[in-house]
């Protein structure tokens, strides 16, 4: 009787355990995203897009590439490894590498650093961040970093806000700030919609350059003030 | 000859309590969401406490749109210049080493020709006002968060 309890209560925790290491499952997955006629690869964990590919090589497409990662990715999550044996090295000028626990995950190269306006080793370490965040880690001093882009407040400009959804719209005002050269990029602000909880409504502002469904972030531009016009009727 | 209750009985006694513990405080943790936590201790707790969720968040949703700041991030309370008290959060961003040290956003609102209303964002270092804001340079704002009760 005593041994049957004692199964019993085994048995409990066992599936305590098991229903525990489901819901914190962790799984990459990769999909295809068309951006205009290039065919790029997306890597995502928990469902947060976490790297794109954006071009073929060694025979792979970018989708295939992009199954390659998360299949690696998978493969260590099947191991039981957490968020805090991500690692980048460089490999020279022309490549960095992201790693778990000395394996290769993905290599950033020349091409898509060049893409994202950064270097091989930068992207790399914006790779890792979106990473571990996704996973639910925390990341020293905030997110993906590029010290090639400046924030610093040289020119400043007023610029229509439009809604993402309906491109053309305009639902605003704002005054953009930032470097001379980004500022002058800038042709709107692009306004996205977001809901926290239930309870936090998030009103992104992205300053682009042009107005359209895609619009190109300017990096380095941010939003100082918005204006309201209130209607007269 | 000493059986297995004998042996374990107690341990796993403590483990049992345990587990109904755990489970308590837990369902207590779930129980308060953030619409309770906003209610109860205001804007300013519920910034601190979710800042890097909601940060995240944002993050991901910007990153799912192909618009990704490259640049560090931090969410903020904002700070009615006028009233002195916290009216919402925003998300600043920019260089890491400037953004590291933004404590909250002071919001000072203006009216110009009886129709356009204009919300000046100044990231600022402290989290009190007194006076003109100072903002920090090399910071701006990318998003404004309203909390609804």
């Amino acid at each position: 009787m005593n041994k049957r309890r004692l199964w019993r209560v085994a048995l409990a925790l066992a599936t305590l355990v098991c229903a525990a290491a489901t819901a914190f499952a962790v799984e990459a997955a990769a999909r295809t995203r068309t951006w205009g006629d290039r065919e790029e690869g997306e890597v995502l964990v928990n469902d947060a897009v976490v790297m794109r590919i954006r071009s073929a090589a060694g025979g792979y497409s970018a989708t295939q590439r992009a199954e390659l990662v998360a299949a690696r990715l998978n493969g260590a999550f099947v191991a039981g490894e957490g968020w805090q044996d991500f690692r980048v090295g460089t490999v020279n000028d022309e490549e960095a590498v992201v790693t778990k626990q000395g394996r290769l995950i993905v290599t950033a190269d020349r091409f898509h650093a060049q893409v994202n306006g950064t270097t091989p080793t930068m992207l790399a370490r914006a790779w890792e961040t979106n990473l571990v965040q996704a996973m639910g880690g925390e990341v020293a001093a905030q997110a993906p970093v590029s010290p090639e882009v400046d924030w610093e407040r040289q020119a400043d400009k007023i610029v229509p806000i439009f809604s993402i959804g309906t491109p053309g719209v305009s639902i605003g005002a704002a005054r953009v700030v930032g470097p001379a050269a980004q500022v002058g990029k800038v042709k709107a602000v692009a306004q996205v919609e977001a809901q926290f909880k239930d309870v936090v409504r998030a009103h992104i502002y992205i300053p682009v350059s042009s107005i359209s469904t895609h619009p190109e972030r300017v990096q380095g531009a941010s939003v100082e003030a918005l204006i309201d016009y209130n209607m007269p009727f | 000859m000493k059986t297995l209750r004998d042996r374990f009985g107690g341990r796993l006694m403590l483990v049992a309590v345990a587990l109904v513990v755990v489970a308590l405080i837990s369902g207590t943790v779930y129980a308060l969401d953030i619409g309770d936590l906003l209610k109860i201790f205001g804007i300013g707790y519920v910034v601190k406490t979710f800042s890097g969720d909601i940060n995240s968040f944002i993050n991901k949703t910007l990153g799912e749109r192909g618009a990704e700041i490259r640049g560090a991030t931090k969410v903020v309370p904002i700070l009615s210049v006028g009233s002195g008290g916290f009216i919402g959060a925003a998300q600043v961003v920019g260089v890491p080493s400037k953004v590291q040290t933004i404590k909250a956003v002071a919001q000072v609102e203006a009216k110009f020709q009886d129709r356009f209303r204009m919300r000046v964002l100044i990231p600022i270092s402290t989290e009190t006002v007194s006076g003109a804001p100072k903002g920090v340079s090399g910071v701006g704002v990318s998003t404004v968060l309203d909390f609804g009760i």
